[in-house]
């Protein structure tokens, strides 16, 4: 796993108590996770501090799958 | 390098608001000396009322002002949606009614005028490190200090600055060398006024959000015995605001315009008042760090929001109740680590209640005839369940250095 997906898989896993769940490029953050507005949050918050990178809440509430998350980071700058 | 709980820590307070005054006075009370440098002549808070939810009452209870800031408050009866017309209560909760406000989330709901609240903190703080008419214009690392300087003249040295200077705050250009408060597109006339000028109000001492088209009306009473309501009335645009400050000029007719076809204890209310400004409401971005080096921004300077949830001045207070706490814990990694420890514990919380907030003006202004009309309905029907997060929050508890700090 590349640096950046792997920072995400351990945040979404965290923030969304996933401990047991594979968790696909593809997976819908708020349909297939569970995710609210709120815990999207939380995963924000845990990558910008992870990563040193802004996460706006409008591309928070653009991105739907956790492979559309690590493509917005790796854009704006992370490895 | 100074350490906290030392004498020789110099804590340069920036803004003698509701932040600044709070944070000094449980600095004061945990034995931790600080200095608050105000721009105003004197302690005079502009604006009108605020209203003070459990998040915030239990730390004024804490600080042992609470007993004061009652005296001078009104707790609601219930909290009420209304439509903005027919005047139609589309949801109603008991706030005082039977004390189910108190009971679920252990401290009061109030409405308070904002200069009683700065009163209250003030006086207990009896003017001790208090600086007035010292307006920041300059702030500059000098060592392992920071040296303020203020257009009176006078320049002083610090080991820790704390930006408590709101929305246009001078500490956060520092801090994040140059953000800038945004424009929301929203702008509110807003008045206090003698309950008995308002004879069409029903439930004058109820906290109400009269919801229309590109418009609502919140008020709620202020004042020891419900005497006055304090009213806030935002409506959509102007689409810029050039002005230099958050105020702009505004005549009468603009200002009944606005509300025309309201229910008549709207367009009362909002006669009722010689409107001569309108006030544009300000946000600020959500940011990376609310710190550089020894200066750390809070409140508004940090996170500014829409009013909506009427929780600016509460997290101000959950902010400086958490930085005065950790302060008192000693430095242990040293002033710049405990500072983003204390963003690690603010950023996320004070980031959702921002969201939440810009996120209920469009609730609060929809048209009739909107197919959204039914979740708004439904939403404003769950609000107890949905925002209980935001009043049951314990910032105290938070701040403690043991593994079960409370998420947010």
């Amino acid at each position: 796993m590349q640096p950046t997906e792997a920072i995400i898989d351990r945040v979404l896993r965290e923030i969304g108590r996933l401990d047991d769940r594979q968790i696909a490029a593809t997976a819908r953050l708020r349909e297939d996770l569970g995710f609210d507005s709120l815990a999207l949050i939380d995963v924000a918050v845990r990558l910008e501090d992870a990563l040193g990178l802004a996460v706006p809440d409008e591309e928070l509430e653009r991105v739907q799958t956790a492979g559309e998350l690590a493509e917005y980071l790796k854009r704006t700058g992370a490895a | 390098m100074a350490h906290i709980g030392r004498p020789n820590l110099r804590i340069a307070i920036v803004g003698g608001g509701i932040g600044g005054l709070t944070l000094a006075l449980a600095l004061r009370q945990r034995g931790i000396e600080a200095d608050v440098y105000e721009q105003a002549p004197q302690l005079t808070e502009i604006g009108a009322a605020v209203a003070l939810s459990a998040n915030a009452t239990r730390e004024l209870r804490r600080l042992g002002v609470l007993d004061t800031i009652a005296a001078a408050s009104t707790e609601p009866s219930e909290l009420i949606h209304r439509s903005w017309q027919d005047g139609r209560r589309i949801a109603a909760f008991p706030v005082h009614h039977g004390l189910a406000y108190q009971n679920r989330f252990g401290a009061p709901y109030f409405g308070i005028h904002r200069a009683d609240l700065q009163k209250a903190l003030g006086g207990a703080l009896a003017g001790a490190g208090l600086h007035l008419g010292h307006r920041l214009v300059g702030m500059s690392e000098h060592g392992e200090a920071l040296r303020l300087d203020f257009a009176n003249g006078q320049s002083v040295e610090a080991d820790l600055v704390i930006g408590a200077d709101g929305v246009r705050s001078l500490v956060r250009r520092y801090v994040t060398g140059g953000e800038d408060a945004i424009y929301s597109g929203t702008s509110a006339f807003r008045g206090i006024v003698p309950v008995d000028r308002l004879p069409s109000l029903p439930d004058p001492q109820a906290i109400q959000f009269w919801m229309g088209p590109d418009a609502h009306l919140l008020h709620y009473a202020i004042g020891g015995r419900g005497q006055d309501v304090n009213f806030f009335a935002v409506v959509e645009g102007p689409a810029a605001w050039p002005h230099p400050t958050w105020q702009a000029p505004v005549t009468q007719d603009e200002a009944l315009a606005a509300f025309r076809g309201w229910h008549p204890a709207v367009s009362e209310m909002i006669g009722a008042v010689e409107h001569t400004v309108r006030w544009g409401l300000f946000t600020v971005r959500p940011l990376l760090n609310w710190s550089r080096g020894r200066a750390v921004i809070l409140g508004d300077a940090a996170h500014a929001m829409v009013p909506h949830h009427g929780q600016g001045a509460n997290t101000t207070i959950e902010d400086a109740i958490t930085l005065a706490e950790m302060l008192s814990h000693g430095s242990i990694g040293g002033i710049e680590q405990l500072l983003s420890r204390f963003q690690g514990l603010r950023r996320a919380r004070t980031r959702k209640i921002q969201r939440s907030s810009r996120v209920t003006n469009d609730l609060l202004h929809l048209p009739d005839g909107s197919p959204a009309i039914a979740d708004r309905d439904r939403r404003v029907s769950r609000f107890p369940e949905d925002f209980g997060w935001i009043h049951a929050f314990d910032a105290l508890a938070s701040a403690q250095p043991s593994p079960t700090v409370s998420a947010a």
